[in-house]
């Protein structure tokens, strides 16, 4: 994974454990979702973190995370917030929490 | 949008253009009509009613706490509220229809199970503001009242059919789950403020589109020719909550959560507008579908047009709120109130796509038998409501 970051070209600052920061989307793909994909990315740039961002658009595996209701944001596999739409701010906190 | 789909919508366009008799004079009134029922929209429909209407479902999606709601789905919750929650809470929590499938895939496999989550799955796209608030304005208050009424209650006749029919092998399969708890959002301002501030829009949506009535009505008539003064009177009042109560940060989310809505519901509706104005026209005036052809279909209250208005109606795909401009169209050319109501019913609750994906997470059977409960249920309702409307 290191071998391909440096081949793109992306510093990393920050604290860098080993690991890259595991982000997950959850929503079936409405504006609403998206604005929340949105938001992250701003955040992630915003605090210059590398992360792996994925939407999870499947209803059966929205619902392994144990929520009702999207859209929801998940970092390192803890459900951060569901059913409503976190500010940017909200979001960078999440982020350095997960540090 | 993939390139693949851009491409495909560049190959319709072009048939479209292609084959189109544009020099037919049918053809030609049906495009007339579409515009002239868009303009009728934009005059009638937009500044006064579309617009408040965004901001109350933004707001909704803001200030309330989903959450609280959210809990009463839980596998612990009591059956009894599970269910009364189920089929009211679309109002709150539907605002957009792309929500209601996660939330019932959420209430099947991790909360209080089918009969709340196909319940809510019934009600929802019926009951949410947006839908309730056009359908009063455009079809008129009753066919409003109706649809919310008929909804809500045979949202708890399918939701307790199916508990019934398939509780006990459900209960098997499914784990038994606890959701993640919402985390606790801080109280920013009292109860009673946030109360105020809904009643406020909602006083401001209601009397700035009160209708017209008969002289002899003093009161509804004085408050009709009252209505600016309180309109203004409650706008006043939204602007001092607004200034006094709120954070700038709050406002600004406020904004933009209604301007997601706006964005993504506008343009179809648009879309819908133009569709029904072509192919229906306006009320009173034929499209390009002859009125007569409606009127054999689904005229009059009798059972068989009740009964194809539910089946189409489970089988054709709404966009929120398209459902309304179509209907007007229906309803123009003829259509019977019970079946505009069994079409209001089946249509938003169901369809091709989204039967798909319930199959997807209820698998066939269960599916199919809620086809058909709904179809059943919308046919029962519109009857019902065709006989007392008649």
């Amino acid at each position: 994974m290191e071998q391909s970051q440096r081949d793109l070209g992306i510093k990393i600052k920050g604290i860098f454990k080993g690991e890259k920061m595991e982000i997950r989307i959850l929503g079936p793909g409405c504006p609403r979702c998206d604005e929340v994909e949105k938001r992250t990315i701003n955040a992630l740039a915003e605090l210059n973190i590398v992360a792996d961002v994925q939407k999870i658009t499947d209803l059966k595996k929205i619902s392994e995370y144990k929520i009702i209701g999207t859209p929801g944001v998940v970092i390192n596999g803890k459900v951060k917030c569901y059913a409503r739409i976190p500010t940017q701010e909200e979001i960078s906190s999440w982020i350095r929490e997960e540090l | 949008m993939k390139d693949k789909w851009i491409f495909t919508l560049f190959v319709l366009v072009f048939l479209v253009a292609y084959f189109t008799p544009f020099d037919q004079l049918r053809v030609q009134h049906g495009l007339t009509e579409a515009f002239l029922l868009l303009q009728d929209y934009a005059r009638e429909h937009v500044l006064l009613c579309l617009l408040p209407a965004f901001f109350i479902a933004g707001a909704i999606s803001v200030f309330i706490k989903q959450g609280a709601v959210i809990k009463y789905f839980g596998a612990q919750a009591k059956k009894i509220l599970s269910y009364s929650i189920a089929s009211v809470s679309g109002a709150i929590l539907a605002v957009c229809s792309c929500t209601v499938l996660p939330i019932f895939a959420g209430i099947y496999t991790r909360g209080a199970g089918i009969g709340p989550a196909t319940a809510f799955l019934y009600s929802g796209p019926a009951i949410n503001v947006l839908a309730i608030i056009l359908t009063a304005k455009v079809l008129g208050y009753r066919l409003g009242l109706a649809r919310a009424l008929g909804a809500v209650t045979f949202a708890i006749v399918i939701g307790l059919i199916m508990h019934f029919l398939f509780n006990r092998e459900v209960e098997k399969n499914r784990n038994q789950s606890d959701l993640i708890e919402m985390e606790d959002i801080k109280q920013t301002r009292p109860m009673w403020k946030t109360i105020l501030y809904f009643a406020a829009m909602i006083g401001i949506l209601v009397f700035i589109n009160w209708g017209k009535s008969d002289p002899a009505l003093t009161i509804w008539y004085f408050i009709y020719q009252a209505k600016w003064f309180i309109g203004v009177f409650f706008v006043i009042g939204l602007a001092l909550m607004i200034i006094t109560w709120f954070k700038k940060e709050e406002l600004k989310e406020w904004t933009s959560s209604t301007w997601i809505f706006a964005k993504q519901i506008i343009p179809l509706l648009l879309a819908g507008v133009l569709i029904a104005g072509f192919l229906l026209g306006r009320p009173g005036q034929e499209g390009l579908i002859p009125s007569h052809w409606v009127a054999d279909l689904v005229g009059g209250n009798g059972l068989g047009a009740t009964l194809f208005a539910s089946i189409a109606g489970a089988l054709m795909y709404f966009a929120t709120l398209t459902e309304i401009p179509i209907l007007e169209g229906l309803l123009g050319a003829g259509m019977g109130q019970g079946p505009a109501l069994a079409l209001l019913l089946a249509g938003p609750a169901l369809s091709l796509p989204n039967m798909l994906v319930i199959r997807n997470i209820i698998g066939t059977k269960k599916t199919l038998v809620y086809i058909l409960l709904v179809i059943i249920m919308a046919t029962v309702s519109g009857l019902i409501y065709g006989a007392i409307a008649a």
